[in-house]
Parts: structure tokens; C-alpha cells; sequence
């Protein structure tokens, strides 16, 4: 059963009452038309529309948050299925020439149904300007759902790379200062394996808020692979970004992260490097030049094996 | 005797318990997870139920689609040697040096990797890890997570990342962030097969966290619990010893049929049920004893086809060719 169903169940009662009043009075007052008189044309067009607005009531109901925006479009919709609903039963019953209220019970919903869901629909537009302004650094220019990472709220590594080789044709045509961050997570395996990898998980999902509050509206942040993150920084020169990344680093060395159920608190430490997008030809070329980096500041970094 | 891969003898509570983890964190439905694999969440929980090599593998091509994310076989190879499922594990992750954790890596195949068979080789200056996973692109997921278990299990004893080197039978994939994040930069692509190698003179150090004592004990009753449950060798590890016994006859279908005791019709029936059959088979016991024949004993190329019988040279070259996508000079270089 879908999540907010229960929250429904009266209105949608109402809906299915007054199609069922609506459905006896046609059987009681009216004449049913014989199986030659049915118009195939209009009973699919009719009939298939009253059963789609159904699909589109179920899907509101099974995704939407609860919410003025999600209360307008059902309303609005619920109206229309109602209009659908009255329009359908005349290819089927005949009412008597002197009756009125089937054409009324008909006609009226409709233009009510309409104005809720366009209400709806323009709340909804405000409400997506919200949630666009939140996301901005996380996804530049178009939305892929199947595109996020599912452990956190960033678009993952495939996104990114439509999105660098993008900024690289781009800056074939008019080359621009543009620059990439690689953050990786310093000893993320250690952390791992003393707090478990629910803790693990939960770290991760912190970073990338703190990296996200830490970049400016145009900077785009994905998630690169395990305990990595690559950003893009359009209008940035090298030097600028190599200074945004030493701000991250020592971000993440001063920022307090307490394990969930103990309160004990976990230092974090990232190690970064980046490079300039103008030397690449592709983002392949692009992206294992910046792992090479990597390796060699991870090394510089790593405690020496000593052998006695 | 050997079992096959319908013989229900992994406790369904061990390795698919991480899948199990991986899904809860992930958001993806356990029922998704399980589906056609004959395995109920509730079987899981109650500790007793046993599966199948062919039930775990189902359930790990279900893994393969339904998660979104491109590292799930990384997340849980790292944690399928790492974890102290059973008595097989602890006693390689108490063993006293890295040569005596891979040996019981090898003898306990069958219930610390059960998803894939390894294979151990060891030539002058390194050591290498292979599977007879038949170089099938389909096993990609199952090589990624015994690679990366072997690497986050080697890390552990070491208690420091070692310079492993990876070999892969197939090109770089397009999610190639991930091999770099998990496994680490030493990737060759298109080679022969898939494997990966360590400095031989690291294998015989001391380990940090060794304890021979519990490390004895478990590998007593390891060793107890694999033969009450006469699984020391998979059908197919059984096959494989013999190929690679008598690779230098001339190897028929019928008297490998006779050497097992069963009639051609059985053996090709069992072939099929385990999703190979007999030439598939023969040809990866070729390559591999090729393979073996340069690494470890510097053959050339007409010395490797006289062992194999294989006559003429040029006739060798084109059947390694079928055999690894790669011409000998290509696999040599």
C-alpha cells in the first residue's frame, strides 16, 4: 500500500461514491444502448482518458510528499476523473432528452477539476525553483534520476564525465580557465574497519554536505568512486583551484564528525589534488592524469614500511 | 567424490549476509535481491538454511542489475575475506605469513570463495592469483569481487595497502574510476587472463597480527568440517586437475568420461548444468598450462606448443589466439 494512501482514503471515497451514485442513477432513469448503437471511437477515447487520469491519481498519492502542491493536483485531478467518469457512462446509457443534471454533473467538475490542477502545477513550479536552487551544485544544467549515487545526494561519476566532456568541447571552441578537484578520503579504510561500514556510509554523506556548503553555486560535485569526490570549477584558474582545495582540506581537519550512537568523534583528513581542463583532450586523458596525481600525493603521505 | 554446483553446503547466513547489508544501505529490496535464486529473507535469518554455488551466484547476477551504483562487487569482495564468517577465514586471517593464508585460501576455496575457483602460481619473482572463470565476460562481477577480496585481505594482515598488480582478460570498462579507487593504478587490460601478481619475496614475511595457536585450531576444524561435508573439490576443479595432468595426451570426451566413471551423456549433462562444456573447458586448461609454462618455466612459444602437442606452431598460435583473444606476442610482451 502505497505511503499516503491512508491520508486519502475520504476524499477518494467521496470520488468512488459520487461515480457510483452517478452510475445508479443512469441505470435507474436511463436506457441502456444495444451493442450496435456503442461508438468504439469515443468509448476508447473516453474511457482510456478516464482510466489514465486514475494512473496519474495513483502515482501523485504513491510519490508525492504531503503538501499544498500534492493536495491541489489530487483535488484537481479527482474533479476531471469525476467529468471523465459522467462522460463515459452516456456511451453506454442513454439518459431520457428532458433530463438536465447528467449535462451540469458533467460540465462542472471540469472547469473546477482544471483550475485546482493548475493551481497545482504552478506551486509546483515554485516549489521546483526551491529544490533547483539546492541542488545547483550538485547537478549542472539537466536532470538524470538514474544518474545519482544511492548511497549519497550526489550524481555519480557517469554524470560527472558527461558533464567535464561537455566543458571540454566547450573550451575547444573558446577556451576558458576551467579546472578539476579530486578529494580522497585519507585512511577511509581504517575508519571503516573500526566503526563499521554503516559508520563508513554515514561519513561519506556528511563530507558531501560539508564539500557542497564549501563550493560556490557554480561548482559542480559528484561522487567519484568509494571515498572519492571530483568537482568542476567553471571560470577557475589552477592557482585558485589549488587554494579552494587546500580550504577543503583543512575544512575537513577542523570539522568535528561524531559517531552516531557513541559520541565519540572520528578526525577526517582528505588528501587533494587537481588539475587545469585546458591541457586535456579528453576526459579520459583528463581523469587518469588526475589518478596519477593522486597516487603520488597518497604516497607522499602514506606511513613507510620499515623492515628491521 | 566432487560436488557440483546444486549441493547446498554454504550456510546462507555468511557471504550473503553482506549482500544482504549492501542492500539495506543501498535501498534496494531484499526480494529484488533474492528473486529466482529459491532464497527467502527468512531463511537467511534463521541461520540454519544452506545454499548453493549456483543459488549465490544467481544472487550475485541479480547484484549485478539491481544496484545503481557500479561498486557493489568491490563492496562486497572487500568484506567476504575480511569478516570471520567461518573457521576457513580465521584461519588464514590469524595465519603466520601471507604464503600460509593463500595455501588455505586454495584448500578452503570451496567455502571462502565459493562464487569462483582460485588457482595459485608461483614463478621466480612473483606470485599470482587466477580463477577458472574461463575468461567469460559474464564473470566480470565475480572476478572484480575476488580481486578486491584478495586485495582488502592482503591489506588487512599487512595492515598497509601492498603493490598488487591486475591483469584483466577484458578492455577497460567505462566505470574504470572504481578499479582505481578499489584495486588501485596497476591495471593492464586485454591480457590473456585474469590475475593478479605480488613480489614473491613479501609473501614470507611475519604478520603483524598473526596467532599461530588460533590460527591452528581453526584450521583443524576447517579442515574437520570440510571433509563431514566432502567438499574439498568442486566437479569442476576435479576436471581441471585432470586436464592439467594429462594436457600432454591426447584428451577425449569418452575416457575422460571413463576416468570420472560416468558415461559421455553424464559428463556432457553435467557440463551443461554448470553452463560450460567440455571444449570450453579443455581450452582453459590449455591456456592456463601455457600460461604457467611461460611464466613460470620461460618456454618459447614452439616449446609450449610441442608440450601442448600441438605440432605445428603456427596451428598454436592461432589456438591461443581462441583461447585468450591475444596472440602470443601480444601476451608475452
Amino acid at each position: 500500500m502505497p505511503k499516503y494512501f491512508a491520508y486519502y482514503r475520504w476524499p477518494l471515497l467521496c470520488v468512488a461514491t459520487a461515480c457510483s451514485l452517478s452510475l445508479w442513477l443512469f441505470i435507474l432513469l436511463g436506457q441502456s444502448k444495444s451493442f450496435a448503437e456503442w461508438n468504439w471511437v469515443d468509448i476508447l477515447g473516453e474511457g482510456g482518458a478516464t482510466v489514465f487520469i486514475g494512473i496519474w491519481i495513483f502515482f501523485i498519492i504513491k510519490s508525492r510528499p504531503l503538501g499544498r502542491v500534492t493536495n491541489y493536483i489530487f483535488y484537481g485531478l479527482c474533479f476531471i476523473f469525476f467529468h471523465m467518469w459522467m462522460d463515459s457512462l452516456d456511451e453506454f446509457i442513454r439518459l431520457p432528452k428532458e433530463i438536465m443534471w447528467d449535462a451540469w454533473l458533467e460540465s462542472i467538475p471540469f472547469p473546477i477539476g482544471l483550475c485546482l490542477f493548475t493551481i497545482g502545477i504552478y506551486f509546483w513550479h515554485q516549489e521546483e525553483l526551491a529544490i533547483s536552487k539546492h541542488m545547483q551544485k550538485r547537478e549542472r544544467i539537466y536532470r538524470d534520476h538514474r544518474l545519482f549515487d544511492a548511497l549519497t545526494p550526489l550524481a555519480d561519476a557517469h554524470y560527472f564525465k558527461t558533464q567535464l566532456k561537455a566543458a571540454i568541447e566547450q573550451n575547444l571552441h573558446e577556451p576558458s580557465d576551467m579546472s578539476v578537484i579530486l578529494l580522497d578520503m585519507h585512511n577511509f579504510n581504517q575508519i571503516n574497519q573500526t566503526h563499521g561500514f554503516d559508520e563508513g556510509t554515514s561519513i561519506l554523506q556528511h563530507v558531501s554536505q560539508l564539500i557542497s556548503l564549501n563550493l560556490r553555486p557554480q561548482d559542480l560535485l559528484c561522487r567519484f568512486a568509494g571515498d572519492r569526490f571530483i568537482m568542476l570549477l567553471p571560470e577557475t584558474k589552477l592557482q585558485q583551484a589549488e587554494k579552494m582545495a587546500a580550504q577543503l582540506e583543512r575544512m575537513l581537519m577542523v570539522s568535528a564528525y561524531y559517531q552516531r550512537d557513541l559520541s565519540v568523534h572520528i578526525p577526517l583528513k582528505a588528501l587533494t589534488t587537481c588539475c587545469s581542463v585546458g591541457q586535456y583532450q579528453t576526459a579520459q586523458q583528463l581523469l587518469s592524469a588526475l589518478n596519477q596525481q593522486l597516487l603520488q600525493v597518497k604516497q607522499y603521505y602514506s606511513p613507510k614500511r620499515v623492515t628491521v | 567424490m566432487s560436488f557440483e554446483c546444486d549441493y547446498s553446503y554454504i550456510p546462507a547466513h555468511h557471504q550473503l549476509s553482506i549482500l544482504i547489508d549492501l542492500a539495506v544501505s543501498h535501498e534496494v529490496e531484499h526480494h529484488v535481491l533474492l528473486s529466482g535464486s529459491g532464497i527467502f529473507l527468512e531463511d537467511i535469518f534463521s541461520g540454519q538454511k544452506l545454499i548453493s554455488q549456483q543459488q549465490l551466484q544467481q544472487v550475485l547476477t541479480n547484484a549485478e542489475q539491481c544496484f545503481r551504483n557500479q561498486d557493489i562487487s568491490f563492496l562486497f569482495g572487500q568484506r567476504s575475506l575480511t569478516t570471520p564468517f567461518n573457521d576457513a577465514i580465521k584461519s588464514m586471517l590469524y595465519a603466520s605469513t601471507f604464503d600460509e593464508a593463500l595455501s588455505r585460501y586454495l584448500t578452503f576455496s570451496a567455502s571462502v570463495s565459493p562464487w569462483l575457483c582460485p588457482r595459485l602460481m608461483y614463478s621466480q619473482s612473483h606470485i599470482h592469483i587466477y580463477w577458472l572463470d574461463e575468461n567469460k565476460l559474464e564473470n566480470r562481477f565475480l572476478i572484480e569481487s575476488a580481486m578486491s577480496a584478495i586485495q582488502a585481505f592482503s591489506r588487512q594482515l599487512y595492515q598497509t595497502k601492498l603493490a598488487w598488480k591486475f591483469e584483466f582478460n577484458f578492455s577497460e570498462p567505462d566505470y574504470i574510476e572504481q578499479y582505481w579507487t578499489h584495486l588501485g593504478s596497476a591495471l593492464e587490460f586485454n591480457r590473456p587472463i585474469n590475475m593478479m601478481s605480488l613480489p614473491r619475496d613479501l609473501v614470507h614475511e611475519k604478520l603483524p597480527n598473526a596467532s599461530s595457536t588460533l590460527a591452528a585450531i581453526s584450521y583443524q576444524h576447517a579442515l574437520k568440517e570440510m571433509s563431514a561435508q566432502n567438499i574439498q573439490q568442486s566437479f569442476l576443479l576435479s576436471l581441471h586437475q585432470y586436464f592439467m595432468q594429462n594436457i600432454q595426451n591426447n584428451i577425449q570426451l569418452e575416457q575422460t568420461a571413463d576416468y570420472f566413471q560416468m558415461s559421455s551423456a553424464t559428463l556432457k549433462r553435467k557440463l551443461k548444468k554448470h553452463q560450460t562444456h567440455f571444449q570450453a573447458q579443455l581450452d582453459q586448461s590449455r591456456l592456463h598450462t601455457a600460461i604457467i609454462l611461460y611464466r613460470v618455466h620461460g618456454f618459447k612459444t614452439e616449446q609450449i606448443s610441442q608440450y601442448l602437442q600441438i605440432n605445428d606452431a603456427t596451428n598454436f598460435r592461432r589456438a591461443f589466439k581462441r583461447w585468450s583473444g591475444l596472440t602470443v606476442q601480444a601476451a608475452q610482451s
